[in-house]
């Protein structure tokens, strides 16, 4: 096993990290998908109001890559398609019928089943069974091309931004699961890359045997894309495949027992819940029914995924396809006296410029805060020493500015994970991540993705 | 209290943002309310959690590690006063002294270079940038306390325009604007910027004590003559090397103390704020370049030549521009490597204008606003140079 070591990572420390404790939460009887919420795609939605549907039916599709499929996560009724600006789809909403019917995708397939499966069935499997959007191929983290051949696929084994699940969290119980789902993606193409944290509190022996490389860092060491930087060894391999662990899962429950995955393992968390955990969901769950407890939404921020780079959603809105976390962070309003004259010593910092900075390991209790209004870049260098892919952050804003894109991408733009710590450090709190995820849209759009 | 405040500004903050009465005068609003108060923005999405930094942050530090080289500053400019006409050298009447003369500097500085930043800042309807309040305040510490108070005044606006504004404000500016505004100063009004206008004579010229010269330590040193040794010849001109290392000597208001100048570089280093490879380039430039000098000094040659480093870095501005006008961020190159061969070339640059030409009494200005302008050089090398390193993803 090969040992990387990330540079320029930072570990978050945030309070409110959820308990070791899973519940189950799988109740409701509306549940919804939100296609707005997948990002880069163009849905098309197949279903009216009033169809029938079970699990794993096909609810829309991507337009503009058509094996990209969503299905539906529960049998019932299509009650209602809202739509939202400029015709976007925000949900549909499915009315349950308790009874669970299940579409049938494939046959159950076992390890050895899979070896004997062609290249081409075992892909036209994950695209039916609605997981072929958690392949994001690089540089443009968009789901892969119908043909595509990836020149290799790097999987993540491990989370480090909070708080996705962890690694021992989610695998346990489920490892032939993700021997299965790994099996795959190996016979998909013929190099297969697992990166495993260095604290990785993985037991099982058959899974940490299948890591090929073993990360050294903090956040976002553990991204696949990071991988990819530290271990390609020439520019064909730009197009690698990324997928996270718990996809992995998702791919093998879905070949194991030839139906669609419908539960998910998510973290609910937040300093302001009394009971974070970890839970098992039903997808496409309303939110309100995962999040009890709260008494006003007003003053929080619902966050679905990590701290950095999850989505904003309401409290109408449901587990999508790719959240793995639910947080709750306060809304962060309140002002505070001359803070920049103040000692500082409960402002978290990456910088030495608050008392903070001398207390290592407490963790911080973070809101949605700006903190800090709007200035131009003072070239603090801040921003390029958390890049874990060593680009030069404030550099390259500065040639998008004037819309150099040849130059930003020479800098290295397209190795860009879009893991957001630049603009989290900005002093000037630049959107530095969305002007260089704007800029890889371009180029896309350019090359026709 | 502090509540009712706050409340009361957010009150007010309707008739400062877009169809409110004051629109235009929103930067003024900002200005003010987000140096009271922490801003109640918050993140639109992605990314959710932010540092606890901002530039107001960055720029109070600047502001800590400069606070004793402002106060010496004031007591110095007194001292040096009241020892020319032989008033008495007690705490209090020189401290007074001291602030009649530097005080109103640091406000015409201030007032002026602000009204123009809040003028551009209107007009291109943006925030003002917290780098005025460092910019603002380096400047008057790099004159003597002498200057008219207009030719401060004329000489940050041009700094604030010309250095800054003129290509786009903070952030964009290639120039160091304190600087700037200071050779502004210097070549627009050489007779009462360089000579002996050091130090403030508050009578008659007929009163000065006797002994007393008007002369900095650089202006001593240059005028010395071979086969007499710099280092001599200063010690018996009352620049012992303890003295010019203490600092109550004449000079610039803020560049006299090196231990407090020192304090600052160890404050800056520690928060982060300041370049502290650009302080080490300098400060190994500077003592390469000195060396070479000693090499090459004979009996016959310019005795400057043969000052030793410890000699060089003591007297004159060497640590304060090292210190605080090398490392201003915006103005060095943006890579940490860069900024050490920015840094070392100011070192040697600024030995080279010091010792040989004979036209600058002092070198670190124009080294610094050269190397200013030779910063996107460097960091263009730089990335070049890296950019071959990598793979690259390019479509």
């Amino acid at each position: 096993m090969k040992k990387i070591n990330v540079k320029n990572t930072y570990k978050l420390k945030i309070a409110g990290s959820p308990e070791e404790k899973i519940v189950d939460i799988t109740q409701s009887e509306e549940y919804g998908v939100a296609p707005s919420r997948v990002k880069y795609i163009k849905p098309k939605v197949v279903v009216k109001i009033g169809d029938a549907v079970k699990i794993g039916s096909r609810l829309f599709f991507d337009k503009k890559n058509e094996v990209n499929e969503f299905l539906s996560p529960v049998s019932g009724t299509i009650k209602e398609i809202i739509y939202g600006d400029k015709r976007i789809i925000k949900a549909i909403v499915i009315t349950s019928d308790n009874k669970d019917e299940k579409e049938k995708i494939c046959d159950p397939l076992s390890i050895n089943d899979i070896k004997e499966k062609s290249v081409a069935d075992i892909r036209s499997i994950i695209q039916k069974g609605g997981l072929w959007s958690s392949f994001l191929e690089y540089p443009f983290n968009r789901a892969p091309d119908k043909d595509e051949i990836p020149p290799s696929i790097y999987v993540g084994l491990d989370n480090d931004e909070p708080f996705l699940p962890e690694s021992h969290m989610f695998i346990k119980g489920h490892e032939s699961e993700f021997l299965t789902g790994l099996s795959a993606i190996k016979r998909i193409c013929k190099k297969t890359y697992l990166g495993m944290s260095v604290n990785c509190k993985v037991n099982d022996p058959s899974v940490r045997k299948e890591a090929t490389h073993q990360l050294v860092g903090d956040y976002p060491a553990n991204d696949p894309g990071v991988l990819l930087y530290y271990n390609k060894t020439s520019s064909d391999e730009n197009k690698s495949w990324g997928i996270k662990a718990q996809d992995v899962i998702r791919i093998g429950m879905l070949l194991e027992s030839g139906v669609y995955p419908n539960k998910r393992l998510i973290t609910v968390s937040g300093n302001i819940l009394k009971d974070a955990c970890y839970a098992w969901v039903q997808d496409g769950i309303p939110v309100e029914a995962v999040l009890k407890g709260i008494d006003d939404f007003s003053k929080i921020r619902i966050i679905a995924g990590g701290a950095l780079t999850g989505q904003k959603i309401d409290k109408e809105d449901y587990v999508s396809y790719r959240d793995f976390a639910l947080q709750v962070l306060p809304e962060g309003r309140e002002q505070e006296f001359l803070h920049f004259f103040k000692p500082g010593f409960h402002r978290p910092t990456v910088s030495r410029t608050y008392m903070s900075a001398l207390l290592k390991d407490k963790e911080w209790e973070m809101n949605t805060s700006l903190n800090g209004g709007h200035r131009a870049c003072i070239s603090c260098g801040s921003c390029v020493a958390v890049c874990p892919v060593e680009t030069y952050p404030q550099v390259t804003m500065k040639n998008l500015n004037v819309n150099d894109i040849e130059t930003a991408m020479e800098q290295g733009v397209l190795d860009c994970v879009e893991c957001g710590l630049c603009t989290y450090v900005c002093p000037s709190k630049i959107e530095l991540d969305e002007i260089v995820t704007n800029a890889k849209n371009i180029i896309a759009k350019e090359v026709g993705k | 209290m502090i509540k009712k405040l706050a409340d009361f500004l957010n009150e007010q903050e309707k008739h400062f943002v877009k169809g409110g009465k004051f629109e235009k005068l929103y930067p003024l609003y900002e200005a003010g309310a987000s140096f009271l108060f922490s801003v109640k923005e918050t993140t639109q999405s992605s990314v959710h959690i932010r540092d606890s930094l901002d530039t107001k942050r960055f720029m109070s530090m600047v502001m800590a590690a400069l606070t004793p080289c402002i106060l010496f500053g004031i007591y110095n400019s007194g001292y040096q006063a009241h020892k020319a006409v032989g008033l008495s050298l007690d705490l209090i009447p020189v401290l007074l002294t001291g602030s009649k003369l530097v005080l109103p500097l640091i406000l015409v500085s201030y007032a002026v270079g602000g009204t123009i930043e809040l003028l551009f800042a209107i007009i291109r309807k943006h925030e003002i940038n917290e780098g005025f309040l460092v910019t603002g305040i380096l400047y008057p510490l790099t004159l003597p306390a002498t200057l008219p108070l207009w030719q401060a005044g004329v000489g940050i606006a041009f700094g604030v325009i010309v250095g800054k504004e003129v290509f786009g404000g903070s952030g964009r500016n290639f120039l160091n604007p304190a600087l700037t505004a200071r050779a502004f100063v210097f070549f627009t009004y050489p007779a009462y910027i360089s000579g002996e206008v050091w130090t403030s004579i508050l009578k008659s010229k007929d009163q000065i004590v006797d002994g007393w010269s008007g002369a900095t330590a650089l202006a001593v040193a240059a005028a010395t003559e071979a086969p007499m040794k710099a280092s001599e010849v200063l010690t018996n001109a009352g620049f012992s090397l303890e003295k010019s290392f203490i600092g109550l000597i004449p000079g610039s208001i803020g560049e006299t103390s090196v231990p407090l100048i020192l304090f600052g570089a160890i404050f800056l280093i520690i928060t982060g704020v300041g370049s502290w490879r650009t302080m080490i380039g300098s400060v190994l430039g500077a003592t390469l370049m000195t060396l070479i000098f000693n090499l090459i000094a004979g009996p016959s040659s310019n005795p400057f030549l043969g000052l030793s480093p410890i000699w060089q870095m003591s007297i004159g501005s060497f640590a304060f521009a090292t210190v605080f006008m090398a490392t201003d961020p915006v103005s060095s190159p943006s890579l940490e490597i860069s900024r050490f061969i920015y840094g070392f070339l100011i070192g040697i640059l600024g030995i080279i204008i010091r010792v040989i030409n004979p036209a600058y009494p002092e070198g670190w200005m124009l080294a610094i606003l050269l190397m200013n302008v030779f910063a996107p050089l460097i960091d263009h090398v730089v990335i070049s140079m890296k950019i071959k390193k990598r793979i690259p993803n390019v479509v």
